[in-house]
């Protein structure tokens, strides 16, 4: 017999050579092999998070999150797809065939969404049959979805959810990370047809859901403004039209109204052509904040407070006007009526070209141009809200001699219903700016405060307090009493305010026959509560100030008083000029 | 010098070892390295089907059940231990007359192995082929793997002709010839369903016959012809060039039959150097197909490591080099080749697998002894590992 040692060393040899294999596949690949074996035994569901509501002043949800039911299945866990499709579509109303047919062609994949907002009996039937059969790859999860319980009301305030659960315009949009939550998952080790694993811990992380944001608005304020503001649209057939309502005392926004109205809850109808959605986005604008104009007589106040605080003019000046036409320099300036002389209050309550003009020749550029910036134009009012519009306020060095007598009647500058409202406002404050503010916080769903913008926050004092209640009390509530502002007139409040009709510009030029009518008011003038902006759009027949917007105004003024139970101030005579109780206040 | 060294162990004093010990009936050692593997095995395919069915302690389902392998190597143990008890000269061919019984056991080997290509294997025992037959016993069935009776056969009638003085396989006509062709049939029947066992079956058949002092002439023209053979049946299953492919590709093929292989490496890999603890791979969850036999080494090196996996592979050589110790010490040369032979191919077949399941070789059917899941497959081998055990029986009973 031949020796056998050597045949057993080769065998040994063999078997070494396994080992030191062994070795060389956990030096040379054993991390890559690692990796490749975490992703394939890792199976992650997500749990979605439900979206933060949006709450208005009063606590009213204008925007909240149900969950929903979505069924889903895991296509690769399908054992029969023929007795899983017919077993399951009937009960959610699919087709078993395309069902069916899916289920096959993407058996490779881990997920796949069959119904989304499942109703209750639906969902009781399909839970029935899935347990029923066994139908271990169907699932149910909760999804966010988005309601808007006063359906458009504050629409463009508020903005969409679109269908990645993202907020898409308005609030939805700006404060979207505080309102979008964290998903939570489950991480388990699952066996090759994805189903988890007993012997391992689930690695599981808790949704948590989006943040609370609390709005200044006011739902019913809201109401009232977007009801009265329509109407001024429809009545005087308009483009579109704007409107601002202010709580005087801290700079809150209570309402901000668009007319025509965005419904949140059907931002683009389904199978929506192009122009559709162009359109549905153009209504998405909130032209409060978005769209700058020139803001015309509205803008007077400002100037003419501003020269008074200077000393430049007083209470009781008389101007010789001469009008109703005047040349300064080589530019003419127009009025409606001819007026001989005006006082300086007068100016105002009748909204005189040439008194501004005059008022604007002893300013000088240089002056007026500090005026404007110090009442915020030009800057964005960072009320917070996606899209805001700075305004334009030429640069100085593209003032030129006619800025002079352009700028005290509102032309050469373009401002936003927003920016009016609050610069307005100062003389509400007795002269202090503030920033406007449209939301008073944010809570967590935790309960704990992530942002707390409950208070007002002044910017500047623009003026003193003897000029603004001067222009307040002495020029402005004659606006509304005997001047172009008459319709804004309400009964129990005596209402101070500014009309303003201006042009439109187009470059170089300003479009023949169409116009922004405005009206921009407080009230009660004593102890101001309340400012309002109106803006009408290109409205037909009627265009001015006084005629379209004030009675508007008005009425917003009148609903939102009597709701916020601001005392009756009838302080005035007959003639509507102020008693004496005003003086020893 | 041997003998002058049996001297001393003569005058030294007892040994503890039992293999040394004079009333040694059998090699306790092979026993309990046998024993360690079938252990190991049990526990590892527990946890490598345990996943796949739920867990019924009834009669009638044991047989599905994951402890279905359990009741095997229970078997398949006392079938070692009965056969180590016995005297293995037994079945040594001294005389034409006392080559029968083992002659025997070699036909039936072949006839099961025919029979297997017959009856229709409708469990689907495993890949590429038949290698079970499916025998129906009461709800369940037991697969019967005729491939594993038959390496333990021609072993056995290799073993037994080879060291008889009355045949002579030096000569062609009467030795050489009808050995081969013998053997030839039984790999050839083998080599029809599985390629793997055939080709071990083959290196087995060209060992013995070298140590059993067959001519290098006739043996070099045997190879010539086993050769040209193994080409015709890697050509006539196309899976085959698949699998060659395959291996040589680098397991491009993900998705295709380079599957299992990657499976596997993930397994190797994903256990790192200590694994992720007995019973908690991952991979025997349906990732890897054939977890619980012929790829079950890639399961235990997920769970006990590349550590636990090098540590298996040290008991393989333990059990060779105690095969090497056992054949050194027969006096006879029957007892000699068969543990030899045995040995040697229960090294080979252990080393092919890791070849395998590391992907150093094409995948090919080959499981790892004592270990695998495989049916009555390791009451087979456990039978062949108490005949190796049988050869260790002591001098002093082998004089009795």
């Amino acid at each position: 017999m031949r020796p056998i040692t050597p045949l057993f060393l080769v065998v040994a040899l063999l078997l070494t050579g396994g080992a030191t294999r062994l070795a060389y596949i956990e030096y040379s690949e054993g991390e890559a092999l690692r990796s490749r074996a975490s992703a394939q035994h890792t199976a992650t569901i997500s749990f979605p998070a439900l979206r933060g509501d949006i709450l208005d002043a009063r606590g009213r949800v204008l925007a909240g999150s149900a969950p929903r039911p979505t069924i889903f299945v895991d296509p690769s866990a399908v054992d029969d797809p023929t007795f899983a499709a017919h077993s399951i579509a009937p009960v959610l109303g699919l087709s078993s065939e395309a069902l069916e047919r899916e289920l096959r062609e993407r058996s490779d994949r881990g997920y796949l969404v069959l119904k989304r907002e499942v109703s209750d009996a639906e969902l009781a039937r399909f839970k029935h049959v899935r347990d029923a059969r066994r139908l271990r790859a169907f699932g149910i999860q909760a999804d966010s979805q988005r309601v808007y319980p006063y359906g458009a009301l504050g629409g463009q305030i508020l903005g969409f959810v679109g269908a990645e659960g993202r907020g898409a315009g308005g609030v939805e949009l700006f404060y979207d990370e505080h309102l979008v939550g964290t998903p939570g998952y489950r991480r388990s080790i699952v066996d090759v047809q994805r189903r988890r694993l007993r012997q391992s811990p689930d690695d599981y992380v808790a949704p948590r859901d989006g943040a609370t944001v609390v709005l200044t608005i006011d739902a019913y304020v809201q109401q009232v403004a977007e009801q009265h503001l329509a109407k001024a649209v429809a009545d005087h057939r308009a483009e579109w039209g704007v409107a601002t309502v202010l709580d005087a005392l801290s700079g809150e926004v209570l309402a901000m109204a668009n007319a025509p109205m965005f419904d949140p809850s059907n931002p683009v109808p389904p199978g929506a052509s192009p122009e559709q959605v162009s359109a549905a986005l153009e209504l998405l604008q909130n032209r409060a904040v978005s769209f700058a104009y020139e803001p015309g007589s509205t803008f007077k106040p400002f100037i003419a407070a501003m020269a008074m605080e200077d000393g430049l003019t007083r209470i009781g000046e008389v101007f010789a006007i001469n009008g109703p036409r005047r040349m300064f320099g080589s530019r003419t300036i127009n009025d409606t009526h001819g007026y001989a002389s005006l006082l300086f209050e007068e100016i105002l309550s009748r909204s005189s070209n040439i008194g501004m003009g005059l008022i604007g020749a002893r300013c000088g550029n240089e002056r007026l141009h500090r005026h404007v910036r110090l009442f915020g134009f030009g800057d964005a009012t960072g009320v917070g809200l996606p899209g805001e519009h700075s305004g334009q306020v030429n640069d100085f060095t593209n003032w030129g001699p006619f800025s002079t007598q352009s700028i005290p009647i509102g032309q050469e500058i373009s401002v936003t219903c927003l920016q009016l409202a609050n610069a307005f406002n100062v003389f509400a404050t007795d002269g202090v700016l503030l920033r406007p503010r449209i939301v008073r916080g944010i809570v967590a769903a935790d309960g704990r405060m992530i942002w707390d913008n409950s208070r007002p926050v002044p910017i500047r004092r623009v003026m003193s307090e003897a000029t603004a209640r001067a222009v307040r009390i002495q020029a402005l509530a004659q606006t509304v009493v005997s001047g172009t502002g008459k319709t804004a007139a309400i009964p129990g409040y005596q209402v101070f305010g500014k009309t303003g009709t201006a042009q439109i510009a187009r470059p170089g030029g300003y479009l023949a026959g169409k116009y922004t009518a405005s009206f921009v008011c407080g009230a009660p003038t004593l102890n101001p509560r309340l400012t309002v902006a109106v803006s009408v759009y290109k409205p037909t027949g009627q265009y001015y100030g006084g005629q379209v917007a004030a009675p508007a105004a008005g009425r917003i003024l009148a609903d939102v008083l009597r709701y916020m139970q601001v005392p009756s101030e009838a302080h005035f005579d007959a003639k509507g000029s102020l008693q004496d109780r005003a003086g020893g206040d | 010098m041997p003998r002058t060294i049996t001297q001393a162990e003569h005058s030294a004093p007892p040994r503890i070892d039992d293999a040394g010990d004079a009333g040694a009936l059998y090699d306790g050692t092979m026993v309990f390295l046998v024993g360690l593997l079938m252990a190991l095995g049990v526990v590892i395919v527990f946890s490598a089907t345990a996943g796949v069915g739920p867990l019924k302690l009834a009669p009638e389902t044991l047989l599905q059940s994951p402890l279905r392998h359990a009741a095997f190597a229970l078997a398949a143990f006392v079938g070692m231990l009965i056969v180590a008890h016995m005297d293995y000269r037994a079945l040594a061919c001294t005389t034409p007359r006392r080559a029968t019984p083992v002659l025997v056991i070699f036909a039936v080997a072949v006839l099961l192995q025919a029979a297997a290509l017959i009856i229709p294997d409708r469990a689907a025992g495993g890949i590429g082929g038949q290698r079970s037959v499916p025998i129906p016993i009461g709800g369940g069935a037991i697969s019967f793997q005729p491939a594993e009776f038959g390496k333990v056969a021609l072993v056995l009638a290799l073993a037994g002709l080879l060291s008889c003085r009355w045949f002579s396989i030096r000569s062609f006509l009467h030795g050489f010839l009808p050995v081969v062709l013998g053997c030839g049939v039984l790999i050839g029947l083998t080599g029809l369903a599985d390629f793997g066992t055939a080709a071990l079956l083959g290196v087995m058949t060209l060992i013995l016959l070298i140590l059993g002092g067959a001519r290098w002439l006739h043996l070099a023209a045997m190879a010539l012809v086993g050769g040209a053979a193994g080409a015709v049946l890697i050509l006539a299953a196309p899976y085959r060039i698949e699998r060659i492919r395959t291996f040589l590709s680098g397991a491009a093929d993900e998705a295709g039959s380079g599957y299992q292989i990657r499976q596997s490496l993930i397994a190797i890999g994903s256990g790192g150097w200590w694994g992720r603890g007995l019973g908690a791979s991952v991979q025997s969850y349906g990732y890897l197909p054939q977890a619980n036999n012929d790829f079950v080494f890639a399961v235990i090196c997920e769970e006990l490591g590349i550590i636990g996996g090098i540590a298996v592979i040290g008991v393989f050589l333990l059990l060779l080099f105690r095969g090497l110790f056992l054949a050194r010490r027969a006096t006879d040369s029957f007892g000699r080749l068969l543990a030899t032979g045995l040995a040697v191919m229960i090294g080979l077949q252990a080393a092919f697998n890791v070849g395998v399941v590391t992907h150093a070789l094409p995948t090919k059917g080959i499981s790892l002894p004592f270990v695998s899941e495989g049916g009555s497959g390791i009451v087979f081998l456990g039978l062949g590992a108490g005949l190796l055990a049988a050869v260790g029986r002591s001098a002093a009973r082998r004089s009795a």
